[in-house]
């Protein structure tokens, strides 16, 4: 059985939970490709994969479900195959789209991770999720370092207020796949939480989780 | 009056420093003053070049009053008074 080394953990209402579950994936990309991996192995049952961008060489060092065929492959594309490799019975939508101020999905969604990499589309995405009260489990990555903080439904402090005068521009960033990897499973972690539990699940919804690979330390910065 | 001063990230990184209780004579002060004070610091002069910044330009970190963006309050004119924290954090902005 798939899931029977965990179902002791998350329990047999836990995994029903899951299964019956949307989660929209915001970024396919470093954090995206962690999250929806992590996501499809826990059980969730349904993905929405986003992303604008195809799969290049530099991404590889990184990005865990791509490989070298992948390569000019659009990211959503190449990321459901491989998921669905992992598990056929996962419902996959994808959107091969930016996120800006046209952005919507027509879907009813359970929560959002926003694994994206500039803060013009997340502070979009943070919008979209306050007008569906959706969850936002927003991750951010740079070198050894990163930040995971949950925007709870109807939460009156959105991602946009804690980030405030930072800016929004895209660049492209140093990372390493260790990195990725860490945050993106405390991200993945997060909505699991939620979905089994709801928010009472929630670890960083009023502080942001600081993750620092250089000296291993995960600190919380409280929030007003 | 004493300000805890907490660094994270890239800044803890070049600094050496994770926390750090400031003295200052005064009994309250700006907050742009604290970031000349931090900015003295090795590996913190990035902070010197901030507290010179106007309010309304994009940041390269986010600075917390008591757990709140200082942009909901009066910026880098915001009051620190005695006993308050000050969190400076870069924000990784990858995917």
């Amino acid at each position: 059985m798939t899931f029977s080394r965990q179902i002791d953990i998350l329990g047999l209402d836990g995994q029903k939970r899951l299964a019956h579950s949307t989660v929209a994936v915001a970024g396919v990309g470093g954090l995206g490709t962690v999250v929806s991996q992590v996501l499809v192995r826990a059980g969730v049952g349904r993905l929405i994969l986003i992303d604008h961008d195809k799969v290049e060489l530099s991404d590889l060092n990184r990005q865990i479900l791509y490989d070298q065929g992948d390569i000019g492959k659009r990211k959503v594309e190449a990321s459901s195959r491989h998921l669905l490799e992992i598990r056929q019975d996962i419902k996959i939508d994808i959107f091969h789209k930016r996120v800006d101020s046209t952005f919507f999905i027509d879907t009813e969604v359970d929560a959002v991770a926003d694994c994206l990499d500039n803060y013009d589309s997340r502070f979009f995405l943070d919008r979209f999720c306050e007008e569906r009260d959706i969850l936002l489990v927003h991750a951010g990555i740079s070198r050894l370092f990163g930040q995971v903080l949950s925007i709870a439904p109807g939460s009156k402090m959105r991602l946009r207020d804690v980030f405030k005068a930072v800016d929004g521009k895209h660049y492209k960033t140093q990372a390493l796949c260790a990195a990725c990897m860490t945050v993106g499973a405390i991200q993945a972690m997060e909505i699991i939480n939620y979905l089994v539990y709801g928010a009472k699940g929630l670890s960083c919804a009023k502080s942001i989780m600081s993750v620092d690979l250089s000296s291993f330390c995960l600190e919380r910065i409280p929030l007003a | 009056m004493a300000v805890e001063c907490k660094i994270f990230g890239t800044l803890r990184l070049a600094s050496g420093i994770d926390r750090l209780l400031l003295d200052i004579p005064e009994k309250s002060v700006p907050l742009r003053r604290i970031l000349e004070e931090l900015g003295q610091r090795k590996g913190l002069d990035e902070l010197k070049k901030l507290a010179q910044n106007r309010n309304g330009e994009s940041l390269p970190f986010i600075l917390l009053l008591q757990g709140k963006n200082v942009f909901d309050l009066d910026g880098l004119e915001t009051v620190v008074k005695d006993g308050q924290r000050v969190s400076i954090f870069p924000p990784s902005g990858g995917g």
